[in-house]
C-alpha cells in the first residue's frame, strides 16, 4: 500500500529535509503510457462485460463450435496471432539491445518490429475480406458484429501504435541518446497488444458454456 | 452526433492523461501531493475519473451507432416502427443503460469535484483561515472518486433489476454520502470563527455550501429503493439534479472566475456588479428549483410539453410551472451583467496587482499579472509550505505564500 504514504503527510508540519528534487522526463514518459494502457484496459474490459451480458439473449449464435460458423476455421487467426508474437519478441530484442548499447540489433529489431505489425494489421484485413466474401457480415448476428468491432478496435490500436513506431524510427535514424527509452515504450506498448489480443481471441472462440460460466460467476444474467 | 461524441471523447482521454501525468510527475520542487491545494486535487481526481469513465461512453456510443448505420442489434430490441416491423431483433436496451451510467455517475463527479476543490480554495482564503481537516478533503476526494463507480444503477431503479442489486446500490449511494458530508462539515467549521471577507467569489462560495446541502439532502431521498420508485421521472429528480449539480458547480464556476480574473486579466471584476450578478442568480435559481421539489411530490412528470387531462395535476402546480419559467428567463437575463462585466473591467476595472486576495497559492506569486509564458519566469519556485498559512501565530502578514522562506526555521536547520 505504497501508494497512499504519500497521503499520510501532515502537509501543515515544518519539514526538515524538503524534497528537493523533481522526476526525469523518462519516468514522466513511461508514466503517461502506464496510463493510457489502464484507460484502454478499461476499455476493451467493458465490452467485455458487455458481450457477456448481451451473450445470454436467446438471439446469440457461437462463433466457432460448427463448421457452418465464421471462426470454425482458426487458421487464419492463428497466423495473425503469431505476426504480433513476433512483433513483441523482436521489439524485446530491440529493448534489450538498447540497454546494452548494441545499436544494430537494436535497429534490426525495432525494424522487425514493425514489419510484423504490419503484417498483422494487413492480416487482419484480410481475414475481414475473407469473412464478408462467405457472407459474414457485421449485422449478420451479435457475436459477428462484437468480433468486428473487439477487432478493428484492438487493430486500430496497433495501427496508432505504427505511427509511435514510426516516430521511434526517426529518432533512432538519428541515434538520439533517447533511442533506448522510445524503443522500451514501443515494447511496452506491443506486449500490452498482444496481452489484449490474446484475451480477445480467446473470448471470442470460446464454447458457450465457457462464458455462461463466466457470466454465472460475475452475477452479470439477465 | 456519435462520432462526434467519439472524437470527444479521445480527445478528452489525450488532454486527461496530460493532467494526471503532469500532476503525478512534473510538479515543482517541494510540492508534495499533500502541500496541494484542494483545487488541483479536485481538477486531479476528477480527470483520473473521466479516463476511466469516458470508455464506458465511448463502447456505448460505438455500438449505438452500429446500430444505427449498420444494422446490429447490440441495443435495439425487436421495433415496430409506424406499423413496420425493423431489421433489429434481439438486442437489450438495459445493456445501454447500464454502459452510459456506468459512466453517468462518475460523470457527476467529475462535475462536482473541481467544484469542492475550487470552493474550498475560495472559503479559506477569504476567511483567512486554514482549510478545516485538510487530510480529511483530500481522502474524501479520494474516497468519491473510488465509490463513484459502485453507485451507477441507482439511476436505474425502476428498469426492473434484481432486488438485491437494488440493495446494494442504494447501500453503496447512502456510504457516498458519508465523504461528501465530511466536506461540507469541514467548509462550515473552516468559516466557523474565520475572519470573514464578504467579497464577491466569497458569496458565490456561501452560495455553493447552501445550494449543495439543499440538493444532497434530497439526494438522500432518491438514493432509496422505495423512495425512489414513487419519485423517478417527476420533478423532484428535476430539482435535485439541478441543485447538485446544475446550481451548485455553475456558483462555484462564477466564484472561480470572479476569483481569478484579476490574475488573467491584471484588472479586478466590478463588485457591485457582481454582487447584483450574485444575488439575481442564487436566489433566482432557488426559486426556480425549490417549487419544484413540490411538484415532483405531487407526481408531475419531467420532459412533458403539456400537462391537459392529467387531472391529479392541480391547476396550481400549473401556476407555480408558469412562475419557474418567469424566473428562469430573470435568471438569464442577469447573466447579461456578469456578461458586461467581464468585458467592462477588462478596460476599465480597477488594477489589481499580483495579489489582491492575499492568497497563498503559487498562482498569485507570479512575476508579472497576467503571468508571461511560462508563467514563473527563469526560475521555477520552490514550495516550502502548504496552500493554508492564514492567520500563522508570530508573523506580521496574515498569510505565508508557499514559496516564502522562513528565516527563522531556516537558520535553524
Amino acid at each position: 500500500m505504497s501508494f497512499l504514504t504519500p497521503l499520510m503527510e501532515k502537509s501543515w508540519e515544518p519539514v526538515q529535509n524538503p524534497q528537493t528534487q523533481t522526476l526525469g522526463r523518462d519516468h514522466t514518459r513511461r508514466a503517461g503510457l502506464r496510463l493510457l494502457l489502464s484507460v484502454v484496459s478499461m476499455l476493451f474490459f467493458l465490452f467485455i462485460v458487455a458481450f457477456l451480458m448481451r451473450s445470454q439473449y436467446p438471439d446469440w449464435q457461437p462463433l466457432a463450435e460448427q463448421s457452418s460458423h465464421p471462426l470454425f476455421n482458426k487458421t487464419l487467426l492463428w497466423l495473425n496471432t503469431t505476426y504480433l508474437i513476433f512483433a513483441s519478441i523482436c521489439l524485446q530484442v530491440a529493448r534489450i539491445s538498447g540497454h546494452k548499447n548494441r545499436l544494430i540489433m537494436a535497429k534490426l529489431g525495432l525494424i522487425m518490429g514493425g514489419v510484423f505489425s504490419c503484417a498483422f494489421v494487413t492480416g487482419q484485413w484480410m481475414l475481414w475480406q475473407h469473412l464478408y466474401q462467405q457472407g459474414f457480415v457485421v449485422n449478420s448476428h451479435p457475436a459477428l458484429s462484437f468480433f468486428y468491432i473487439l477487432t478493428g478496435l484492438h487493430a486500430v490500436h496497433v495501427a496508432i501504435g505504427i505511427l509511435a513506431w514510426v516516430v521511434a524510427v526517426i529518432v533512432v535514424m538519428r541515434n538520439s541518446p533517447k533511442l533506448a527509452q522510445y524503443i522500451e515504450l514501443c515494447a511496452i506498448y506491443w506486449h500490452f497488444l498482444l496481452g489484449l489480443w490474446a484475451v480477445l481471441f480467446i473470448l471470442l472462440v470460446s464454447k458457450p458454456e465457457t462464458y455462461n460460466a463466466i457470466v454465472e460467476f460475475c452475477g452479470l444474467g439477465i | 452526433m456519435l462520432v462526434s461524441l467519439a472524437i470527444f471523447i479521445v480527445a478528452a482521454t489525450m488532454g486527461g492523461l496530460n493532467y494526471v501525468t503532469t500532476v503525478l510527475q512534473a510538479r515543482t520542487r517541494g510540492m508534495t501531493l499533500m502541500r496541494m491545494p484542494l483545487t488541483v486535487w479536485g481538477i486531479f481526481m476528477a480527470t483520473v475519473l473521466a479516463l476511466l469513465a469516458f470508455p464506458a461512453l465511448f463502447v456505448s456510443a460505438v455500438m449505438m451507432l452500429f446500430d444505427k448505420t449498420l444494422g446490429t442489434s447490440f441495443f435495439m430490441p425487436a421495433i415496430l416502427s409506424m406499423g413496420q416491423q425493423l431489421d433489429h431483433e434481439g438486442g437489450s436496451p438495459i445493456l445501454f443503460q447500464h454502459l452510459f451510467w456506468f459512466f453517468g455517475h462518475p460523470e457527476v463527479y467529475i462535475v462536482a469535484l473541481p467544484a469542492f476543490g475550487i470552493v474550498s480554495d475560495l472559503i479559506s482564503t477569504h476567511a483567512r483561515k486554514n482549510i478545516f481537516g485538510y487530510r480529511m478533503m483530500v481522502w474524501a476526494i479520494v474516497g468519491i472518486g473510488v465509490m463513484s463507480f459502485v453507485v451507477w444503477a441507482h439511476h436505474m431503479y425502476i428498469s426492473g433489476m434484481n432486488p438485491l442489486f437494488g440493495y446494494f446500490f442504494a447501500t453503496t449511494t447512502l456510504i457516498i454520502a458519508v465523504p461528501t458530508a465530511i466536506k461540507v462539515y469541514n467548509w462550515v467549521l473552516t468559516i466557523w470563527h474565520g475572519n470573514i471577507r464578504l467579497n464577491v467569489p466569497m458569496l458565490f462560495a456561501l452560495g455553493f455550501v447552501s445550494t449543495f446541502t439543499i440538493g444532497g439532502l434530497t439526494g438522500l431521498f432518491l438514493g432509496n429503493v422505495v423512495v425512489d420508485l414513487p419519485l423517478s421521472d417527476t420533478y423532484f429528480v428535476v430539482a435535485h439534479f439541478h441543485m447538485v449539480m446544475g446550481v451548485s458547480p455553475i456558483l462555484v464556476v462564477f466564484g472561480g472566475i470572479y476569483h481569478w480574473y484579476p490574475k488573467m486579466s491584471g484588472r479586478m471584476l466590478n463588485p457591485t456588479l457582481g454582487k447584483w450578478h450574485f444575488w439575481g442568480t442564487f436566489l433566482g435559481t432557488y426559486a426556480i428549483y425549490f417549487p419544484m421539489h413540490y411538484l415532483g411530490i405531487l407526481g408531475v412528470p419531467r420532459r412533458y410539453f403539456a400537462y391537459e387531462n392529467y387531472d391529479f395535476i392541480p391547476d396550481s402546480a400549473k401556476d407555480l410551472n408558469a412562475m419557474i419559467s418567469v424566473m428562469a428567463i430573470f435568471v438569464a437575463l442577469v447573466q447579461l451583467i456578469f456578461l458586461f462585466n467581464l468585458v467592462w473591467s477588462l478596460f476599465k476595472g480597477e488594477k489589481s496587482g499580483d495579489n489582491p486576495w492575499e492568497a497563498t497559492t503559487l498562482e498569485w506569486q507570479t512575476e508579472t499579472t497576467p503571468p508571461g509564458h511560462g508563467n514563473f519566469g527563469k526560475d521555477l519556485p520552490v514550495c516550502h509550505r502548504w496552500a493554508y498559512d492564514y492567520s500563522v501565530p508570530g508573523y506580521q502578514q496574515d498569510f505565508l505564500p508557499q514559496n516564502f522562506i522562513d528565516e527563522k526555521s531556516e537558520s535553524k536547520t
